[in-house]
Parts: C-alpha cells; sequence; structure tokens
C-alpha cells in the first residue's frame, strides 16, 4: 500500500530519502470539514524519527511569511497611475515632441515612467540571499 | 473605395500564406519544445508545465493581452473620435502596477495548490462551489466573444486582400484548433515570437514611412486636426474636448484596466510562469507592448491624413487598408499578416483558458470528482475545441456587431469577479453568500444599464435602441448633466455595495462561513522554496501533479 489514494498500488513518483510517516501515523488531517465548524487549528507536524535525515525540515510552516520587505516602496507603484488618471494635467497640445501634442507623447512618457518604477520597486524589494 | 480584389494583392496574399503556414508548422512542433516526462496532465497542456521564464511569458502574455482585435479597433476608434481612442494607452499603464501586486500572490497560492484557473482559488479561499462556477461561467461567458473578435480582426485583413466568405476563416481556425488540441499553451507561446518580431518590423516600417512623407508627424497631426474641426461631432478631436469625454476616458480606463487580469486568458498567461520574479519582470517589460500600442493608436490620425477610408463602412478595414496604401507590397504581407497571426495566438490562448475553466470548475466538480489527469487533459482539449467551433460560427451566421455588443458584455461581467478575487487575496472576511449575492446583482444591473444605453450618431439620430456602447448616461439618476460612466465601474460599485452589507448582516447572524483552506504564507510562496512543501505532499508523503491535492483529500474522505 503506497501514499498514492488514487493508485494505492503504485510506487510514489520520485525518489525519498527516508521514511515518510505518511499514512502510518495516527494524524488525520480534514481539510474538508462539514459545514457549520469553525476553522480548527492545524495540527502538529508529525515529529522526525530518531535519525532524521539531512533533508528534514522541522520548521516547514513558518507562522508568518519571510519574503519581500517592501512597505512604503509599494506606494511608489501609484505615482504612474495617480499621474494618467489626472487627465487634465495632459489634455494639452503644447509642449510638442517630433511634431506631437502632449497628450499623445506624454501618456506614452507614462507608460516608460510605470517601467521605470515598477523595475524600480522590483530591485528594491527583492529577497536578499543570505 | 472599391472592393479589392485578390489579383492586386497577390504578393500580399502570398506572403500571407506562407508566414501563417511557417506557423502552422511551429504549432504542431510546439509539443516536443521543453517535452515533458507526463504529458497529459492539465498543467502541461494548459499551463505549458508551468515552467515559462522571463521572455517567452513576454511574449505570451503580450500575445495575448495586446490582440489583433486591439490593434484594428484602437486604431479605428480614434479615427473615428480621436483622442478619446487613446485610452489604450493609459489603461495598459495603471495596469501594470496593479498587476504586480495581485497577480504575485495569486501565482504563490496556485502554485501551491496546483491552481490552473482562478475560480479554483475562489473555491479553496471561501468554500463555495457556487460561487467558483458562478465565476468560472463568467469567465468562460467573457472570454468566448472576444475570441469571436479576433475572428473579425482576422476578417478585416482578408477583406482587404480581396478574400472574401466563411471558408478562409473556418479553414484558418480549423488549422488553429488542430494544433492547440496537439500542444496546448506551447503552441501560442511559440508563435507569438514570431508575431512580435512581424509586429515590431511593421512598426518600424510605419515610422519610416510617416517620417518621410507628409511633413512627419506634425504634417499628420495637422490633418487629423483638420478633419475632425469640419465634422459635425463636437466631441471629437485631437484633445479631450468636455467633462463629459474626460469622464468617460477616466471610467474606461480605470475599468479596463481592472478587468483585464481577471479575463481567465490573462491569469492563464500568468500562472503557467516559472516564479514570482518572472511576473515581477514581465509586469515591469509589457508595457513596452503599449508604447507600440500607442504608435498604433496614432495610425487612425495617420488614416486620416492619408485620406484612407474603410471598405463598405467596416471602420475595422481601417488598418489594414492603411497597410495596404503606404507600405510597399512585400512589407505589406508582412504587416497584415502580423495582424493575422496576432488573432490566433490570443484566440488559441483564450480558448485553452475557457476549456480548463469548464474542466476544473465545473466538470471535475460537478460532473466527474475524481477525474485523473489524462481525463482532464481529454476533456480540456474537445472543450477549446468546441469553444472555437462556437466562435466561428458566430461570425459566420450572425453578424459581427453581435459579437461586438456581446463583448461589451462580457467586459462588464468580467469586472463582478474583482470583489472576490482581489478582496480573496488578502482577506477571508467577505461572507460566500455575500460575494454570491454581490456578484449577481453586479451582473443585473451591468446589464440593465448596458441595454439603456443607444447609440447615437454625431447629428444626434438614435442608430440603435440597445447595447450601443459601454458610457452609461447619470441623466438616468435625474441628473441634469450629460456625463456618462462606464456602466461596468457603476455595476461594480453595485456589486460591492451589496458584498459589504450582506456580508455583515450575515456576520452579525452568525450564519456559518465557508472553511478556508489557505494560509497566509502561501501567498507569497516561491518555486523551490525550501520553506515549502505542496500540500499533498505534506500530507499524504507523495508527490502529487498539482491540484490533485483537493481530489486526494476528497478521495481520502470517502475511504475513511
Amino acid at each position: 500500500m503506497y501514499g498514492n489514494p488514487l493508485e494505492p498500488d503504485r510506487p510514489p513518483d520520485g525518489t525519498y530519502i527516508g521514511v515518510y510517516p505518511a499514512r502510518h501515523t495516527s494524524i488525520h488531517v480534514n481539510w474538508h470539514l462539514p459545514e457549520g465548524h469553525a476553522v480548527p487549528h492545524l495540527p502538529a507536524i508529525p515529529e522526525p524519527p530518531a535519525n532524521p535525515p539531512d533533508y528534514w525540515f522541522t520548521d516547514t510552516m513558518p507562522t508568518k511569511p519571510t519574503r519581500e520587505r517592501g512597505g512604503p516602496w509599494y506606494l511608489l507603484l501609484f505615482v504612474p497611475v495617480a499621474l494618467s488618471l489626472a487627465t487634465p494635467l495632459y489634455n494639452r497640445l503644447d509642449p510638442r515632441l517630433f511634431g506631437m501634442p502632449f497628450f499623445y507623447w506624454g501618456q506614452l512618457t507614462f507608460v516608460v515612467l510605470s517601467i521605470t518604477v515598477v523595475t524600480l520597486v522590483y530591485h528594491v524589494t527583492k529577497v536578499r540571499r543570505r | 473605395m472599391t472592393v479589392p480584389s485578390i489579383s492586386d494583392h497577390q504578393v500580399e496574399l502570398t506572403i500571407f500564406v506562407a508566414l501563417f503556414a511557417f506557423v502552422t508548422i511551429l504549432g504542431f512542433g510546439a509539443s516536443h519544445w521543453r517535452r515533458p516526462a507526463v504529458p497529459h496532465s492539465l498543467e502541461q497542456w494548459g499551463l505549458g508545465g508551468r515552467a515559462f521564464g522571463n521572455w517567452v511569458t513576454w511574449f505570451l502574455l503580450g500575445g495575448e493581452l495586446y490582440t489583433a482585435y486591439t490593434f484594428v479597433a484602437v486604431p479605428a476608434l480614434v479615427y473615428a473620435i480621436g483622442a478619446g481612442g487613446f485610452f489604450a494607452v493609459p489603461f495598459a499603464a495603471i495596469t501594470l502596477p496593479i498587476v504586480y501586486i495581485f497577480l504575485t500572490r495569486l501565482w504563490s497560492i496556485s502554485h501551491v495548490y496546483g491552481f490552473v484557473t482562478p475560480a479554483e482559488f475562489v473555491r479553496a479561499r471561501f468554500g463555495s462551489r457556487t460561487l467558483s462556477l458562478l465565476i468560472a461561467i463568467a469567465g468562460i461567458l467573457a472570454t468566448m466573444p472576444y475570441i469571436a473578435l479576433q475572428l473579425i480582426g482576422l476578417e478585416a485583413v482578408l477583406k482587404v486582400m480581396g478574400v472574401t466568405g466563411p471558408w478562409p476563416l473556418t479553414i484558418a481556425f480549423a488549422v488553429l484548433a488542430a494544433y492547440t488540441y496537439n500542444s496546448g499553451l506551447r503552441a501560442p507561446a511559440l508563435i507569438s515570437i514570431v508575431k512580435d518580431v512581424l509586429l515590431l518590423w511593421t512598426v518600424i516600417a510605419v515610422l519610416v514611412v510617416v517620417a518621410t512623407t507628409l511633413r512627419g508627424w506634425s504634417g499628420i497631426f495637422d490633418a487629423a486636426s483638420a478633419h475632425f474641426a469640419a465634422t459635425p461631432n463636437p466631441g471629437d478631436g485631437l484633445l479631450l474636448t468636455s467633462v463629459t469625454s474626460h469622464i468617460n476616458y477616466l471610467t474606461l480606463v480605470l475599468g479596463s484596466a481592472l478587468a483585464l487580469f481577471l479575463y481567465p486568458h490573462a491569469t492563464t498567461g500568468v500562472l503557467a510562469a516559472r516564479n514570482r520574479a518572472t511576473i515581477k519582470r514581465n509586469t515591469a517589460g509589457l508595457p513596452v507592448y503599449t508604447v507600440m500600442l500607442g504608435l498604433i493608436a496614432m495610425l487612425g490620425l495617420v488614416a486620416i491624413a492619408y485620406g484612407v477610408k474603410p471598405i463598405a463602412g467596416d471602420r475595422n478595414t481601417i488598418v489594414p487598408v492603411l497597410f495596404d496604401t503606404i507600405l510597399p507590397n512585400w512589407c505589406a504581407g508582412i504587416a497584415l499578416a502580423a495582424i493575422g497571426i496576432g488573432a490566433i495566438v490570443p484566440a488559441a490562448v483564450m480558448s485553452i483558458a475557457a476549456a480548463n475553466l469548464f474542466t476544473r470548475c465545473v466538470y471535475r466538480e460537478f460532473i466527474r470528482p475524481g477525474a485523473t489527469a489524462a481525463q482532464e487533459t481529454r476533456i480540456s482539449k474537445w472543450a477549446s475545441l468546441w469553444v472555437k467551433l462556437g466562435a466561428v460560427a458566430v461570425i459566420v451566421f450572425l453578424s459581427p456587431q453581435f459579437s461586438i455588443d456581446l463583448q461589451l458584455v462580457g467586459g462588464v461581467v468580467m469586472l463582478q469577479a474583482l470583489p472576490a478575487m482581489v478582496i480573496g487575496l488578502y482577506s477571508a472576511w467577505p461572507h460566500r453568500w455575500a460575494l454570491v449575492a454581490g456578484l449577481l446583482t453586479g451582473l443585473v444591473t451591468g446589464l440593465i444599464m448596458l441595454y439603456q444605453i443607444p447609440q447615437v450618431a454625431a447629428d444626434g439620430r438614435v442608430l440603435r435602441e440597445h447595447f450601443g456602447g459601454a458610457g452609461w448616461p447619470l441623466s438616468n439618476l435625474g441628473f441634469d448633466t450629460t456625463v456618462t460612466v462606464y456602466a461596468g465601474l457603476l455595476a461594480l460599485a453595485a456589486n460591492l455595495a451589496v458584498t459589504v452589507t450582506v456580508t455583515i448582516a450575515l456576520r452579525s447572524a452568525k450564519v456559518p462561513a465557508g472553511v478556508d483552506i489557505t494560509l497566509p504564507q502561501h501567498y507569497t510562496a516561491d518555486e523551490g522554496d525550501p520553506q515549502l512543501r505542496r500540500m499533498s505532499e505534506l500530507v499524504d508523503g507523495v508527490r502529487h501533479e498539482g491540484a490533485h491535492a483537493l481530489t486526494a483529500v476528497r478521495s481520502r474522505d470517502r475511504s475513511g
């Protein structure tokens, strides 16, 4: 009996280093709750075996995300949005560029600004690899 | 303008057919590209294996967001009313920052649970099959007319070369259906690269021609300005002329931007990406297409300056006729092929996205819950075939105006999925029944509003009583004003109001909400995250191929 409930006689794909206590524990995780039940706490992760292989992570579920810290930088993303929505600001013919009225090349500039801002925010909020 | 004939356009037609044959070969060959170990799973067929990197994602998203219809209809609008048609540029400019934040979250949660469609995410977040079914239906309904519109773009191109009748369209789509069935999302991904090369060539060619004739851009704008001054419509011109047009412009920009990434084909392109960084870099890179779109929009003004007239009153033929007029034969052939191929790429992706929605949210939920990966893929393949056939049938047997009307309705319909998806990405506070009520309210309100909008000609005559446009006049509420607001936004406002009030009511009445099986840290998960294991791996100890997490849960329940 193997782990895949759809095909119990088929060995799992991939290779496993060490024993995985999948169907042999008494822990029964039931995501599919009947109606009317409040959201339960998650059960604890099963205890690792006595000699765990190197790859085993005991804290596989961190309690809060440890990813990108953006905060104030994300507010910068509003700048091109606000500019593009401020129609009275760019609804004019002059100054012209290559003969194009400002209404047209100005909005194209906001697009370029959008690219710049998003690239900037991306680089600043990238996860720093330790 | 006389009706064009094939004999005058032999060079163009030859180049067009040759390029189409080339992309057909590519389409069939795409199934061998990045060939996976297990080809018959929905993630492989419908999402290309979730492994598209920066460049391929850029080409794919660009190909499906900047469609042939966009390149044909936006200049046609600029030709008709001038500045108001340029809304496509700021709309794309404001969409991308919004997408940067929201869609990376959607990608992460879909990566953890193996979601192929956004409606599945709603099911997991709010625990409501009804809500996810409604969103799936909204997605399918909104996408199908969009596919038909690509056919209209292709038809306009064929008309210019003198090819008329339903058979060329049907053959083109039959071939498209064949290689999409075979290769899935890989086919349009590969073909979009070709399309972009051709499009870039076209844009450069047009820029060169404009720069060297008619005194460059200043000549173009002077001619256009004179033309608009001579028309009876006071609302057209090189600039937005009144408060009405400002507000119409603003609400159209905002409404289109909010709806764009709710469309299933846009989320399909995003979910096919390899990791969060790919999406972020593409958010920065996709606006390059918008710059191209801006230049193409200005082609509407170029058409005015060159005195181009539409064929038989069909304004969608403006751009193809312009290419035919100002570019040399061989160049025009390349340009027309660029538009034609630009029609089949999004049609393919949209049909795949609609098929995925049907398979995951209708078939696997309600018809056959234990479907294996191979069965899912087969159902999806057939569904995408039927969707394309339906689109061809609509174009061939019904008028094109019908498709345009349907697409208008589709845009308003799609926007109503916003509360569930966008609020759902950050919080499970809305009650599922409130969301259902809100969605239905928004749908009904939007449809009523669209029904009330007449199409008025420049001199005030009413051309059509109903479904005449997207701007709903506020005078219907009793205000003494000519301001019109995009109907979709008003319907969305009604939707949100109902959602919030009903949620407050239901929560205070302690009506049980659905179970949210997602965890906060999953919304920022990334590819190869060492602290992440797929839910199915952790709980069952097996590597599942994606979305069987939810199926595995159910079958385990049954076995007790």
